[in-house]
């Protein structure tokens, strides 16, 4: 015997992390004439207590596996157990143990286990009886949960009648006193709606949820109602990833054939398959437990022609105890033995499987030389007796596949007694519902197979009728009346059992009840009625029943054996065929998909943009419409290598969108040169040239083609090209342009070709002139913005000529020197020197060094544009300007990082930090200008 | 013993797995890639097919004698100043068919430009197939069947010369390639197809196979 540890330990693994065995023991179940092992429990959870009977599969349980729940009832203030002093002995305590609900009684070996064991219970019941009169209602809806599969509260357990005969031994009203393992009384003591109790896994799942949100709701109170949403958004999107990655695993590569294919495949099964039939002969006899004495013969080959396929149920083959405790029964090989005798003799069979589960005994033999058109033979068993679970009822079943067509075939003792019919019903229900082929590859049930063959003492009697009227009409041969009585036959019109299945024509007397050894009707004390308990159904395409019989020659039994033969057509694949059909509804199904794949019409891919100035946007709009049948998704994707889908001055609206079918949408595509991007583009390193990439999600890509030209402006050129621009840069050609640009960085110093350069570039002449005419006590100036109008009036006048006077407002003036100085293609103050001027930027003296160091016109620029500012602050009185403002301001144009700026995310410590790097920068570069807008520059 | 479903599907083709697979069409413009894909999938010839701009999509799927394969086809624009985009579409691909006209000695050289680039810069184990267009010209020929599978031998290519006209050889190729492609390898026979083209994966695995036999 296992320790008592171990075998608490073993059912504390059945229980939830709140529930608590607090003692257990070893016994037997008494059920009047053979006592079965079980283990009793008692569970607690939270002060409630409840009693837990399990079977074992092992008389010395090894592992929680070897339990099984069968009984959880609390232990309330209908609880009572009685030690049956009279039953038990010095070593051995019977004890009846009862509730409202159940009525047990179990014996246990007498020690100071079972003492213990009674100790604990009597606690549970005092503690019951404690808590009631203390008015705290009971909770026992956590007992219900634990109830193996779904507790059908209305099915009742009788275990008090006599399950080892069919005969109705007991009184009614004792057969009725069946009590019912049902926890919906209990139900009432819940706080909550009993409908929605949840079930383990639904408890434990929501727990999770709890916490989550419970953490969220923590950050919550933190301070932060952005956190919380983070953390709902954190678990929907954890939610959403598990779903993924289950719809991910479910499809690992290589993929199945889809749904689509299979059920086309199956639609057009008619086309690839031929049909070759086969004899089957389904036999059943209930043999009342008696030896297999007879020749059997006159059952099995009763036919001229051997048929194909042998499947033979029987029921109460064995009644003994030991075949109800034990797997073995002698009786099993007496009977196969018996049958395989009687096997029709001008063929060979083979056995293909047999099945046992108690008196239940189901055995196939097939032809020999069908043997190999026979693959996937499995067989399972289900009890439907005791506790609905065990082999005294229920059935046995072998199911095979013959080429392509599979056949499952039943053989089953359901539910005894004439009233009971229900019971029947609902027995075959259990049948079919919980008999399943786990060890298939694809796990199959009853109703999964082509063909289906029911066999079995089924039981079913006659109703409303006495047993001399049954007579009368058994001697009249009117079999047609009595079916209108019989239960099956009604049932089955009510559509209540068998759903689907049919039967054949009865033209037999019935099967049951004769005197042992003769064909003479029950003459026994309780002289049953007859009726037709023994019967063949069956289900599936192309069967036809040729012959239903009962064969009454054969007297061993109370019951007569009864044969049914059968023409059954199976399917056999003609592989060629099947692959054509394949092909065909794989054609149709791609034909399908792309005509569903989503379709645009764009109504241009090419975009033309003339004459593009700077800070002069340019739009143009292409339509997309959804030409095709399902909703359509584009985007805008980017090239390999690329971060970005197009040039920085083209911008797409939107880059991404959602058209429904037949509708369309406008995209529009500016283009605008801003600062960055006005240099390359005046020296033709860049053009107005892209190709876009629309992409439709799940279909095709579009490639939109941008061409244009752009005019070259001042603005964006480098100061070494304007110093040696004697006209206006829109008279200069391109090609000179280029020049100019190309060897403005190789030197400053003036060359033959070139001539003389000026001293600053003429355009930031006439603006700083312009400023300083009329500018010197605006208001405000530079700290007004400009017109956008007027600031493209002012590039075209330094552009062109025209107008011959800077036109705009001082402000817009002002702004356009910003623009200038800033879009300058190598900034006042060269990249190369930018970090020297940095450093230098606590000493006036050193700064002034870095000047020289820098080219001459550059220098020009600087101290140009500082003496302006110079001037300009001497009327700060009436232009209400800062030095340090204009520090800052001319500081960061001046000083422009050769770092560029990148688009890419950041980290945040590595934003941090570029921050703060950016700001120590930005107060360096104020702090060097602010030198120069204190100091004269040629002052020592 | 070992079960499989409601013995629907016994054996042959149908109870085998899909295999998904890229492919895609490279060449000069003009030379049929459309056509040859038009053919393929609905059976259809446009004497007058429209120049792909962008890189259309279709697929179809071929039975062999044990696995069916899905192709996911993307028929790329062949002119030039689309060129710098086709990586988008080779890349991860598992199959390519390089086209040429063969009555067009360019178009023969700029396929083995193709091969070239797909050689280098593709998956190393991708199936490139060769196929000559327009063999229902055969009277203007330019490129000799001899000196394109000389070619084609030298470089391990499936070589056929193909006409979407006429539907010569057009599923064969397509056959050719199918047979040809890994299935026995576990693989990622077909990614998720967000946008065809896979930006971020930078060295796809190669090993185009899927089925697990």
């Amino acid at each position: 015997m296992s320790s008592y540890s171990e075998l608490k330990n073993f059912i504390q693994l059945h229980l939830g992390a709140d529930e608590k065995c607090t003692a257990c023991i070893q016994g037997e179940l008494m059920l009047d004439i053979v006592k079965v092992g079980r283990v009793l429990a008692i569970v607690t959870r939270k002060g409630d207590h409840g009693l837990f009977v399990y079977t074992t599969k092992e008389s010395v349980p090894t592992s929680s596996n070897s339990l099984q729940l069968e009984v959880a009832t609390p232990i309330n203030a209908e609880f009572k157990y009685n030690i049956d002093t009279e039953a038990s002995t010095a070593e051995i305590l019977v004890v009846g143990i009862s509730n409202d609900k159940v009525n047990l009684k179990f014996q246990f070996p007498k020690s100071s286990r079972s003492n213990d064991f009674f100790t604990q219970l009597k606690k549970a019941i005092d503690v019951h009886s404690q808590s009631a009169a203390f008015g705290l209602p009971p909770s026992y809806s956590w007992i219900s949960e634990h109830y193996p599969v779904s507790p059908e509260p209305s099915k009742q357990l009788d275990m008090t009648s006599n399950w080892f005969t069919d005969e109705d031994t007991k009184p009614k009203d004792e057969a009725e006193n069946q009590f019912s393992v049902g926890f919906e009384d209990n139900f009432s003591d819940m706080p909550i709606n009993t409908s929605s109790v949840p079930s383990n896994k639904d408890r434990m799942a929501s727990n999770t949820t709890h916490t989550s949100i419970n953490t969220a709701r923590m950050s919550l109170s933190g301070g932060k109602v952005h956190d919380f949403e983070k953390s709902i958004e954190h678990l929907e999107k954890e939610m959403t990833d598990s779903m993924e990655q289950r719809m991910k695993d479910s499809e690992a590569a290589p993929l199945p054939m889809d749904k689509f294919i299979r059920m086309f495949m199956a639609m057009r099964e008619a086309e690839y398959t031929d049909i070759h039939n086969f004899k089957v002969f389904c036999g059943t006899w209930n043999t009342n437990g008696q030896a297999a004495s007879a020749d059997l013969k006159p059952w099995l080959s009763y036919d001229e022609e051997p048929p194909d396929i042998y499947a033979l149920g029987f029921q109460e083959l064995d009644l003994s105890k030991e075949a109800f405790l034990f797997a073995e029964s002698p009786k099993e090989d007496e009977w196969f033995e018996q049958c395989r005798k009687a096997l029709h003799p001008s063929a060979t069979y083979k056995k293909l499987k047999l099945i046992r589960l108690v008196g239940m005994m189901l055995i196939v033999f097939v032809k020999k030389d069908i043997i190999d058109q026979i693959r996937s033979v499995s067989a399972e068993t289900v009890g439907t007796g005791i506790m609905g679970m065990m082999g005294n009822k229920g059935g046995v079943s072998i199911r095979l596949d013959i080429n392509s067509t599979s056949i499952c075939f039943v053989n089953c003792h359901l539910a005894a007694h004439t009233e009971e019919y229900e019971r029947r019903n609902q027995d075959f229900r259990d049948i079919n519902s919980r008999m399943s082929f786990r060890n298939l590859q694809t796990p199959l049930n009853i109703s999964d197979h082509d063909i289906v063959y029911w066999i079995g003492d089924l039981n079913y009697r006659l109703s409303e009728l006495d047993v001399d009227q049954v007579k009368k009409y058994i001697e009249l041969t009117d079999f047609k009346t009595l079916l209108e009585h019989d239960q099956l036959h009604r049932q089955h019109l009510a559509k209540k059992v068998f759903l689907g299945y049919r039967e054949g024509d009865i033209t037999f007397q019935p099967t049951y009840k004769y005197d042992t050894g003769t064909d003479n009707w029950d003459t026994s004390e309780k002289c049953r009625a007859p009726a037709w308990c023994d019967r063949v159904l069956f289900k599936g395409r192309n069967i036809k029943q040729l012959e239903y019989r009962s064969h009454p020659l054969l007297r061993i039994s109370d019951h007569k054996p009864v044969s049914a033969l059968f023409e059954m057509g199976t399917k056999v694949t003609n592989t060629k065929r099947e692959k054509q059909v394949l092909e065909d509804v794989l054609k149709k199904k791609d034909k399908l998909e792309n005509e569903f794949l989503p379709a645009a019409k764009l109504d241009k891919l090419e975009l033309k943009f003339e004459n593009v100035q700077f800070i002069q946007p340019q739009e143009q709009t292409i339509e997309v419409t959804n030409v095709g049948q399902v909703p359509l998704q584009f985007e805008f994707i980017n090239k390999l290598n690329e971060s970005r889908p197009c040039k920085p001055w083209l911008s797409p609206r939107p880059t991404k969108g959602f058209i429904m079918p037949n509708d369309s949408l406008s995209v529009e595509f500016e283009v605008y040169i801003d600062k960055n991007t006005a240099p390359g583009l005046n020296t033709q390193q860049d053009k107005i040239e892209d190709i876009l990439v629309l992409h439709l999600e799940g279909g095709k890509d579009f490639f939109v083609s941008v061409t244009g030209n752009y005019i070259p402006s001042t603005f964006g050129s480098s100061i070494e090209a304007l110093v040696h621009m004697y006209s206006y840069i829109r008279d200069v050609s391109t090609a000179e342009l280029i020049e100019l640009e190309s060897s403005s960085s190789e030197a400053s110093t003036p060359s033959p070709q070139k001539g003389e350069p000026f001293d600053i570039p003429k355009e930031l002449w006439r603006l700083v002139d312009h400023l300083n005419t009329y500018g010197l006590e605006e208001e405000n100036i530079f700290q007004m913005p400009g017109l956008h109008s007027e600031i493209q009036l002012i590039r075209d006048c330094l552009d062109t000529g025209v107008p011959e006077a800077i036109p705009g407002t001082i402000h817009s003036v002002a702004e356009a020197l910003l623009i200038f100085i800033e879009s300058l293609s190598e900034p006042v103050i060269p990249y190369d020197s930018y970090q020297k001027c940095l450093d230098a930027s606590q000493s006036f003296i050193q700064c002034k060094q870095v000047l020289q160091q820098i080219p001459i016109s550059h220098r020009n620029v600087f101290k140009y544009v500082t003496a302006f500012l110079r001037k300009l602050l001497q009327f700060k009185d009436s232009n209400l300007l800062d030095v340090k403002f204009l520090a800052q301001v001319f500081g960061g144009f001046f000083l422009r990082s050769p770092t560029p700026t990148t688009d890419r995310p950041l980290s945040q410590q590595m934003e941090r930090q570029l921050k703060s790097q950016m700001a120590n920068e930005d107060r360096r570069k104020s702090a060097f200008m602010y030198h120069f807008l204190t100091n004269d520059y040629d002052e020592q | 013993m070992a079960g499989r479903g409601g013995a629907q599907w016994p054996n042959g083709a149908a109870q085998g797995k899909i295999c998904q697979f890229k492919l895609v069409l490279l060449g000069e413009s003009a030379v049929g890639k459309s056509s040859l894909v038009l053919r393929f999938v609905k059976g259809q010839f446009h004497e007058y097919q429209e120049s792909t701009i962008g890189a259309a999509f279709l697929t179809q799927t071929v039975c062999l004698d044990d696995t069916t394969v899905k192709f996911e086809i993307w028929d790329t624009a062949g002119q030039e100043r689309y060129h710098s985009l086709a990586p988008m579409y080779y890349r991860g691909a598992q199959a390519a068919i390089v086209v040429y006209d063969i009555t067009n000695q360019d178009t023969f050289g700029r396929a083995k430009t193709w091969v070239k680039e797909l050689q280098r810069q593709a998956s190393p184990n991708i199936v490139i197939a060769l196929a000559g267009n327009k063999a229902d010209l055969a009277n203007k020929r330019m490129v000799e069947y001899d000196e394109a599978q000389a070619y084609a031998e030298e470089n391990s290519l499936l070589f056929m010369e193909t006409s979407a006209k006429t539907a010569m050889n057009v599923n064969d190729i397509f056959l050719a390639i199918a047979k040809k492609l890994p299935k026995s390898e576990q693989g990622q026979a077909s990614q998720p197809r967000q946008r065809g083209v896979d930006l971020n994966e930078q060295n796809q695995s190669s090993s185009g196979g899927c089925c697990k036999s």
